[in-house]
């Protein structure tokens, strides 16, 4: 019964948009008069007017994402189910909080544990960054900053060797070359991530602090994944837009008018230093349903009800482009640790470099990308299949009590009708 | 090369020295946010600030929306924001002129 009717549902929508367009010009084409064409024009112009479908499913999911079963959406139960039997194992492995799959703009599971609802807010560590690096791309599409926009116009600080070239863009590919060790391997009690954070030095302005970091290399000359870059790139944005707006009000609520308040996005929380600039890095609360949203965004190019949210290209750049540092490399160097990555801006691809034997997620296809962060949030976007999956949890840090990303994505694929033998 | 392994820990005592903010900044702010963004139970907060929890020690008021924490000889402040949508933040970090070990509740059970 669901089945006919989201069936036909699915297949009216595109018609509505097109349909008045060829009905009336059939209509108008005989009589000649002015005022007829007049109205002709006007019909022609509706369909620009009313908001197009998105390039997944046939709706947009701003009010609350509609539901298929898993049977109509193409999946088989059964496998599904190991699927689920993996991600909310009891065994105390890894602990889930929080799983949603949806496709093709449908929610086909939703489910939390551990306290968690559809209202409790979940932190989303560096989800953060990925939410950053699209905040970056709306204020581009808005004129505030370009890819361009050099630190050191609203940083003197930046004003020395190596650290004055630095661009947005190199920030958003963690290649600006700051001497930065976002886990420190020894103890984690003194990387540079919790330091930043925590620092006497640091938490009343930390992008201020970023700034004052030594440099180790010339931007783009090598990748380094850290907390700091996206803490620069909000407080270069909260600058660029205090220059241009000549008011804190705009940047306060920029977030909230650019794509919270657009997705409707409600649960997300932004926290913020005592200089308001966003963490950035780190810091966003909210729950799976409206991160998905995001990606959701990217997945329809940040085109949200018909309104371009991120630049032409932007999804492309931020998401299927290998960040330029790590391509540089054949071959692993002294910070091999940190140069296996496969990144582009802010977003993790499964882009297989040329120094690694493989793509970082074998079993998903190369056009995956995600935003993950500590204790095992990720969301994965698999444009190819129509796939957004969000899991939130509270994993630990050793590799054996964290949820294994590429078993996740194994068992998924594999529970696709279309993806069977 | 005995006196040189001798020296190891003391360097690394020197080196941590500047890292002594964290365990008291890092606990009040995590737990203020888990607390009174998330709305979660105290037991489940404890639970994810174990890590920053070997430091410090923290005192939440739920009336006041703030949790001050105490450990490694300083005392930070974290409090939410008038605007809920902005979160937590830390208000101050400064050198705790007492030792929490007298004058501290151990709430830490």
């Amino acid at each position: 019964m669901v089945n006919s009717v989201t069936l036909t549902r699915r297949h009216q929508f595109p018609m509505t948009i097109t349909n008045p367009t060829k009905t009336e010009a059939n209509m108008n084409l005989k009589p000649k008069h002015r005022p007829i064409t007049w109205i002709m024009l006007f019909l022609l112009s509706l369909p620009v007017l009313s908001t197009p479908a998105p390039q997944y499913g046939d709706y947009w999911p701003t009010k609350s994402w509609k539901r298929k079963s898993l049977e109509d959406a193409g999946f088989d139960r059964a496998k599904f189910q190991k699927l689920l039997d993996y991600v909310w194992e009891d065994e105390g492995n890894h602990f889930s909080d929080a799983f949603v799959v949806i496709k093709d703009g449908y929610i086909v599971y939703e489910g939390y544990d551990r306290g968690y609802n559809p209202t409790k807010k979940h932190m989303f560590w560096s989800f953060s960054k990925s939410l950053t690096s699209t905040l970056i791309g709306a204020a581009i599409q808005k004129g505030y900053v370009d890819l361009k926009t050099k630190a050191v116009d609203y940083y003197p600080e930046m004003n020395r060797e190596k650290a004055r070239d630095v661009t947005m863009r190199h920030i958003l590919n963690m290649s600006s070359g700051f001497k930065f060790y976002e886990e420190n391997p020894v103890n984690i009690a003194l990387s540079d991530s919790i330091f930043v954070y925590y620092s006497r030095s640091a938490y009343k302005d930390v992008a201020l602090k970023v700034a004052k970091t030594k440099m180790k290399y010339a931007p783009d000359e090598q990748f380094n994944y850290g907390t700091h870059e996206a803490m620069f790139a909000m407080g270069i944005l909260k600058k660029a837009m205090l220059k241009k707006t000549g008011s804190m009000k705009a940047y306060e609520n920029f977030p909230w008018d650019a794509l919270f308040d657009p997705l409707n996005m409600k649960s997300v929380v932004l926290e913020r230093d005592l200089s308001k600039t966003f963490l950035g890095g780190s810091g966003g609360w909210g729950v799976a349903t409206d991160y998905a949203k995001l990606g959701f965004l990217m997945l329809n190019d940040g085109v949200w009800e018909g309104k371009r949210i991120l630049p032409k290209g932007w999804v492309k750049f931020a998401t299927q482009t290998v960040a330029p540092a790590l391509l540089k490399r054949e071959s692993e160097d002294g910070q091999q640790r940190l140069n296996v990555e496969s990144y582009g801006a802010m977003w993790w691809l499964n882009k297989k470099l040329k120094m690694n034997k493989q793509r970082p997620y074998p079993s998903a296809p190369d056009d995956l990308y995600q935003a993950m962060g500590f204790r095992g949030q990720t969301m994965g976007v698999i444009p190819s299949k129509g796939l957004i999956i969000v899991r939130m949890g509270s994993d630990g840090r050793k590799p054996k009590r964290k949820l294994k990303r590429d078993k996740m994505y194994k068992l998924l694929l594999s529970s696709m009708i279309e993806e069977g033998e | 090369m005995k006196k040189l392994i001798a020296l190891i820990p003391l360097l690394l005592m020197i080196n941590s020295c500047k890292y002594t903010e964290a365990p008291s900044a890092g606990l009040a702010k995590e737990m203020c946010s888990c607390l009174f963004i998330s709305g979660q139970t105290e037991q489940y907060c404890r639970m994810v600030t174990k890590e920053s929890r070997i430091l410090a020690k923290f005192e939440a008021d739920y009336n006041r929306k703030e949790v001050i924490a105490r450990g490694a000889n300083f005392i930070s402040v974290a409090k939410l924001g008038d605007n809920p949508r902005y979160g937590c933040s830390i208000q101050s970090i400064d050198v705790d002129p007492e030792s929490y070990e007298d004058n501290f509740p151990h709430n830490d059970r």
